[in-house]
């Protein structure tokens, strides 16, 4: 579609403060965190949208999905730009971006039922401000808190730091509403439970905006007793025996909010000024009182069960102060881009993945010893190591980090560093049962493995996309595998 | 115009690991890299180059065979050729023994101006750069931060230098040693992806002393005339960390340590 | 009676008098005949300190001209036969010492920071990879012995003896210099973080008083740095923020003034030589790292250190 007329056509539906054509926005659309550095150095291999456009309402985003449906334009949801695995990276001409920058109001906290409504455009940093001031949180805490909106934490099937206890937020969705690619606006209403048939919600949470755009979300409340939280930590020999205590715990019905064990490099970089080359095993308990008090007592009983394994007890205190500062802020994104434009090196990147209790250490094993001996360039890593930090009755994720020094040019970045050690990782994990992607979705980048993740389920996937999305508008290469998207893969 | 390029590989001694049990700095582990002044010389080379394209750059290392590897990554840039020459002979040559051998090839080499390091980081004595100029009997000049390509293209070399933190400037006539300093003027610009395994053993050649012809007792221990008798390392303690308080007892501690240790 | 030479630079005379310390560690200063060689005006600062001073005055001056002061003194040497040449490894001093030891065909040291020698057998000590291992050093060719030593390696501070007796020598081996001196640079005060070698840091905890660090930097010859929080409070621009997104350094000493230390901090301090950290908690992560820990106030450590450094009269500001 000719570009002047795609822009006539949304200007019949949005005023003109509502469509965005500046060069350097949409530039900044293009790619996600994903594409990071070549953004920053202004190499980005990919097509810029024609326009970001910010409704004002669930109508006006359900007017648009049809002129975009009827019309073949790809639609990109767009909410917080937290994104990290191109899910929000443009692969095609004819793209709109829809942004829920103005669909930002908090539409009802109802603290008897413990439900909070908002808008999807809604920074989860300040709901939980807001909540907080009340006593409540909503539990949801991932590191992009501060600037992460609640459409995109649903869209994506997000977690957070404390969903030990809390549960991810799939758990604490009650219900929303949503918008597909005919125009059709969907309302989910909030009940505490049904059996209505299946449960609707899934189709949306987790849709990575393949499948429509949520345009409002209620989510529980709990109370709030900062006041009760505990920390515990221990210096432990290795990841075996941090993951055996994790999992003792969790068997035994204790729901810590936050329970991890970091592997040596990957703790020094947190802990150096106690890790002493050893892994490092934290646990936060939360609650009310007596739950906090019992869920401790039962942290320390686990420990004590595996005491030949654990080196040292670390202090508190020290743990406390290194949980306030985990979130990031919108100055440390914009600080990265500073970095990246000066130095030949950032931050680097992570492929996280999920198991049960017996095959995630083994394919932390497994892949750690496959990227020393194979890796091409594994003389550049300034680090490789590995973390656990959600965990559940039957197992639990494993979070694995990379920096490196980049000896290469910006654009071939994700060819020579991420690229292969993802395929690794992604290999060694599905080799063993495991989940490519425990809670960063699939994105653009892992669609390659979407039927093997899935299997013979795949078949489900594949017709709600059909379905829903016959015109294939909904954020071309996300989550489905496209062969005209393989050139931006490479 | 034609330049040459010496280059030396070195083992990582920024990242090389102290076995605090054996007492003995682990120096086989460590990975070769490249001298990082002896990159800056390259990458100057290579940027008047990409100035006038039928400048030939040619780049020369001597060391075992395994460096080959990383000199192959030097020569899939826009190097026009490689020599390595290496010999079991050769091992254990000091700066003085080194300077000779490389001299000896040098000398049968015509070049405009020979372009190196200033220091490098695991010997860091800057002698061999000087010692080739008195075999050749040229000129030369340490830390060379840039050079002027415009005037070199008119037949002179231009050059600042870093003395201590004051910029000189001299002038040098053709043929000559400019030994540079890690500067961030001059970048080595990346193999593109495509090219990470071309072959580029056409622009390769390995000499060994066969080719150079030295005696035996010329080079290598024999020929040298300095000898390491012994290594031992510096007291790297653990570092100690001393606690003070802001106290008049604190600050002559912190008074103390600063004056001990030269800064006041 | 050893002979040696030692070779006197036109910009620091004094680098050379210290040298005489080192030759009193080869052989005993009562032992040694030291001849100095440079040109006159920085000779005078070696009256009374050298046995024999010989002044270089040619028609062309020799300051950068390495290849003739190589001429020089290869001529002084085939006339006196020295037993050791020993020179300052200064800009110059690091061209000429290769360049005269391979004229004459002997060995060299480089940066030699200590001698242990009982006259006959020297050992001269040398640090290698990057200052991880220390080396002593045998010259097997004949004489002289050779070696080029840092400033303040070693240091002469004994009193001007006798008289220096002035010789004058025809030195005929001068060519026409190939290298010309053009001049000095004005300096722009580009002031990059990565080039001091000492570097006065503030963190978040220093906002309050950010400005007073650039006092202490000054009394320390160094420059002031910033962690990012004081960065994104726009206290101080991004050009002197370290850590991994904005510069890495290597300085000589570090004093982290009120930085709790992130790992996104520390990862752009390579090396440092010693790092001072005064913070109110100390347990902040970068005391782990830290030589010298102050606990306290930053404030108030600038102040009391800088009335100890200055003494208390001179600075009344500080006197508050």
């Amino acid at each position: 579609m000719e570009t002047k007329d795609l822009l006539k056509g949304l200007e019949k539906m949005l005023t003109t403060e509502q469509i965005n054509t500046d060069e350097e926005d949409l530039y900044d659309a293009s790619a996600d965190r994903y594409k990071k550095y070549a953004k920053v150095r202004r190499v980005l291999d990919v097509p810029k949208p024609k326009a970001i456009v910010y409704p004002n309402s669930t109508e006006e985003v359900s007017k648009l999905l049809m002129f975009c449906n009827d019309n073949k334009i790809n639609v990109i949801p767009r909410s917080g730009k937290t994104a990290t695995e191109g899910g929000l990276e443009n692969w095609k001409e004819d793209t709109i971006v829809i942004d829920a920058k103005n669909m930002d109001q908090t539409v009802k906290i109802d603290e008897y039922n413990m439900q909070a409504t908002v808008q999807a455009g809604v920074v989860l940093g300040d709901l939980e401000e807001e909540l907080r001031k009340r006593g409540y949180t909503t539990g949801h805490s991932p590191q992009s808190k501060p600037v992460a909106k609640m459409g995109g934490l649903v869209a994506t099937r997000s977690i957070g730091q404390l969903s030990t206890l809390y549960g991810g937020i799939e758990d604490m969705v009650v219900g929303l509403e949503c918008v597909f690619p005919d125009g059709h606006i969907s309302r989910i209403k909030n009940v505490s439970r049904r059996a209505g048939g299946p449960d609707i919600r899934h189709i949306v949470i987790g849709n990575e905006g393949s499948l429509c755009y949520i345009t409002e979300v209620t989510v529980k409340l709990f109370k709030y007793f900062p006041e009760n939280n505990e920390f515990h930590g221990f210096l432990v020999k290795d990841m075996d025996t941090g993951i055996k205590i994790l999992r003792e715990v969790m068997v035994n019905g204790y729901r810590p909010s936050v329970a991890r064990c970091y592997s040596e490099e990957d703790a020094k970089q947190h802990f150096y000024h106690f890790y002493k080359d050893h892994s490092v095993v934290i646990f936060m308990a939360e609650g009310n009182k007596e739950i906090a008090e019992a869920t401790g007592k039962g942290i320390e009983m686990a420990a004590e069960k595996f005491k030949e394994g654990i080196v040292e007890k670390v202090d508190s205190q020290l743990l406390e102060e290194w949980f306030e500062n985990l979130n990031w802020s919108q100055q440390d994104i914009d600080d990265e881009y500073e970095g990246m434009l000066e130095n030949d090196s950032h931050t680097g990147f992570t492929t996280e993945v999920s198991g049960d209790w017996e095959t995630i250490i083994k394919i932390y094993h497994n892949v750690m010893k496959r990227i020393k001996e194979e890796y091409h360039r594994v003389e550049d890593l300034t680090l490789l190591g590995g973390h656990s930090s959600h965990s559940y009755i039957n197992g639990t994720n494993m979070y694995f980090v990379y920096n490196y020094e980049i000896h290469c040019a910006p654009e071939d970045e994700m060819r020579v560093y991420h690229h292969p050690l993802q395929r690794i990782i992604v290999e060694e994990t599905l080799k063993l049962g495991g989940s490519m992607c425990h809670h960063h979705g699939i994105g653009k980048f892992r669609n390659e493995w979407t039927e093997e993740e899935h299997g013979s389920a795949y078949y489900m996937l594949k017709k709600l996309k059909e379905s829903f999305d016959p015109n294939n508008i909904m954020n071309f290469g996300t989550i489905f595998p496209q062969e005209e998207g393989k050139k931006y893969q490479k | 115009m034609k330049i040459i390029c010496l280059v030396k590989f070195i083992p990582d001694v920024e990242n090389m690991q102290f076995d605090h049990k054996k007492n003995v700095l682990m120096r086989e582990q460590a990975k070769l890299t490249i001298n990082p002044d002896d990159e800056t010389a390259i990458a100057a080379a290579l940027k008047i180059k990409e100035r006038a394209p039928e400048t030939l750059v040619e780049i020369i290392t001597m060391g075992p065979k395994v460096v080959m590897r990383k000199f192959q990554d030097l020569l899939r840039r826009d190097v026009d050729k490689g020599i390595l020459i290496s010999d079991p002979l050769y091992v254990g040559s000091d700066t003085y023994a080194t300077s000779r051998i490389l001299g000896k090839y040098l000398k049968t080499r015509k070049a405009d101006y020979i372009f190196t390091g200033t220091h490098s980081l695991d010997g860091d004595t800057s002698h061999v750069p000087a010692q080739i100029a008195e075999i050749l009997g040229s000129c030369h000049m340490n830390n060379v931060i840039t050079l002027d390509i415009d005037q070199l293209f008119q037949g002179t070399a231009l050059l600042r230098v870093n003395n201590e933190g004051n910029t000189l400037q001299f002038q040098m006539n053709p043929p000559g040693i400019i030994s540079f300093e890690k500067s961030r003027e001059y970048k080595m610009p990346y193999i593109r992806y495509g090219d990470f395994q071309r072959d580029v053993s056409d622009k390769m050649e390995i000499l060994t002393n066969q080719d150079l012809g030295l005696k035996e007792e010329e080079v290598g221990l024999a020929g040298s005339l300095t000898e390491v008798s012994r290594t031992f390392m510096k007291e790297i303690a653990q570092k100690d960390s001393i606690t003070v308080k802001n106290d008049e007892e604190g600050i002559e501690a912190v008074y103390q340590f600063l004056k001990e240790k030269g800064y006041v | 009676m050893k002979k040696c030479l030692i070779y006197v630079e036109n910009e620091n005379a004094q680098d050379a008098v210290d040298l005489i310390e080192a030759v009193d560690h080869l052989y005993g200063r009562e032992n040694a005949m030291v001849f100095g060689f440079g040109c006159l005006e920085s000779l005078k600062n070696g009256e009374g300190f050298f046995d024999v001073l010989i002044p270089g005055e040619t028609e062309k001056s020799l300051e950068y001209d390495v290849k003739n002061i190589t001429n020089c003194m290869e001529a002084l040497h085939q006339a006196y036969g020295f037993d050791s040449i020993l020179i300052p490894a200064n800009y110059v001093g690091r061209m000429l010492a290769p360049r005269l030891s391979m004229r004459l065909n002997t060995g060299l040291t480089a940066d030699v920071t200590a001698i242990e020698s009982d006259g006959d057998n020297i050992e001269l000590i040398r640090p290698a990879y990057s200052g991880k291992l220390m080396a002593a050093i045998k010259n097997r060719g004949g004489n002289p012995l050779m070696m080029s030593v840092r400033q303040k390696v070693f240091q002469w501070e004994k009193p001007r003896a006798a008289k220096s007796e002035w010789r004058g020598f025809s030195f005929d081996t001068i060519e026409e210099p190939e290298i010309k001196f053009i001049g000095i640079e004005k300096q722009e005060a580009v002031e990059d973080i990565r080039e001091s070698e000492v570097l006065v840091a503030g963190g978040g905890g220093s906002a309050g008083y950010f400005k007073e660090l650039k006092d202490l930097a000054k009394a320390l010859n160094g420059q002031v740095a910033a962690s990012r929080k004081i960065v994104d409070r726009e206290i101080a621009p991004r050009s002197i923020q370290v850590g991994q997104s904005g510069k890495t350094i290597s300085p000589k000493l570090y004093i982290a003034i009120g930085i709790s230390g992130a790992i996104q901090h520390i990862e752009g301090l390579k090396t440092p030589d010693h790092i001072i950290a005064v913070n109110k908690n100390s347990r902040a992560p970068i005391c782990s790292i830290a030589d010298l820990v102050v606990v306290g106030d930053g404030k108030e450590f600038i102040r009391k250190l800088l009335q100890r450094i200055y003494g208390d009269t001179e600075h009344t500001k500080y006197n508050e």
